[in-house]
């Protein structure tokens, strides 16, 4: 992989964001430090983030206990460029996408019982720290998913959220291949819902006109 | 198959197919998805996963006559995430997406709310 060095560290340089700074409020683009990955924690050189209608939550504050300003976004497509303390499963140089999934406190009762997905603390990119919206970001190692090299940064995004959704959604679903299985809505999750019900084996049955 | 809801009863045409065994419902209208749920055949679920703050409307017989369910999913976690992207490399599934450089996000985000974005919207940095 070609790599183009660049004289200044980058924890000197500032970086560019996009934040909400209050609920209701316009986009603002910002310059502002690199983050530095804590203990457990890994830095991404953004490449590519997914524009998620769940992204209305932090920008119109509807989602309870958001602090601004905030950064949103949680469709993540990047670079691991450091690692914090006490990571040694993933490394620099590593291709990683971050969901919606964006850390679990692991101690809460549905993390004890491996229902990590219902954690009561369930942290979200763009929610309840800063997400994609911009060209670094830091995440917990338990919410970093390893890309593909088939698959290129701006078609990964839109796959772990809109793809992961109705994916799981789909193979936890019941339906089994020949049943009729209707996709309802042709947009950003309904497009890859009616692609991931193809290969499944359904008789699919798209219905837009919403 | 396609069906336009805005021109026919797409839960009329669902049971003229045998009725779904399972509707995702993705996008955010509340509206739309109760008016799909009598297209649901026997013990068919409707999977819930387009996000809004309006009800859905059902009544109990529609659920009781054919055991008829309504289920909410919220994504996964990171080991999901890798089942997806790598069923997506196995099966050929991509996204069909419009690119915006981050500088252009608020536009970007205007477009994804217009729902006429073909069909996912992607920041590039």
């Amino acid at each position: 992989m070609a790599t183009l060095r660049v004289a200044v560290k980058p924890e000197a340089a500032p970086m560019k964001a996009a934040q909400i700074s209050k609920p209701g409020a316009d986009f603002e683009l910002i310059e502002r430090k690199i983050p530095e990955p804590g203990a457990g924690q890994v830095r991404i050189k953004v490449q590519a983030c997914g524009v998620c209608h769940s992204d209305v939550l932090t920008k119109e504050g509807l989602w309870p206990g958001i602090q601004y300003p905030r950064v949103p976004g949680h469709e993540v497509a990047g670079v691991i460029d450091e690692v914090g303390a006490g990571v040694s499963a993933w490394k620099k140089g590593q291709r990683v996408g971050v969901g919606w999934h964006g850390g679990r406190d692991g101690t809460c009762r549905e993390c004890q019982r491996g229902d990590f997905r219902n954690c009561q603390n369930l942290k979200i990119p763009g929610i309840s720290y800063d997400g994609g919206y911009q060209q670094y970001m830091v995440a917990p190692v338990e919410a970093l998913a390893a890309i593909p090299e088939t698959l290129s940064d701006t078609e990964a995004a839109p796959l772990l959220c809109a793809g992961i959704t109705t994916y799981n959604a789909l193979r936890h679903s019941g339906a089994f291949p020949g049943d009729l299985v209707a996709v309802q809505g042709i947009g950003g999750l309904g497009h890859l819902g009616i692609q991931f019900a193809n290969k499944f084996g359904y008789k699919v049955v798209a219905i837009g006109g919403v | 198959m396609y069906i336009d809801s805005g021109s026919t009863n797409a839960a009329e045409a669902l049971q003229k197919l045998g009725g779904a065994r399972v509707i995702l419902a993705t996008a955010p209208s509340s509206k739309a998805m109760s008016e799909l749920i009598d297209g649901l055949g026997p013990n068919g679920k409707l999977v819930v996963i387009g996000a809004t703050f309006d009800p859905i409307e059902v009544t109990p017989i529609q659920l009781i006559s054919g055991s008829r369910t309504i289920q909410g999913w919220a994504a996964g976690t990171s080991a999901d995430s890798e089942d997806t992207l790598n069923f997506a490399e196995l099966s050929g599934v991509r996204p069909m997406i419009e690119t915006y450089p981050l500088e252009k996000a608020a536009e970007a985000y205007e477009r994804m709310l217009s729902g006429k974005a073909q069909f996912r919207v992607v920041l590039t940095m």
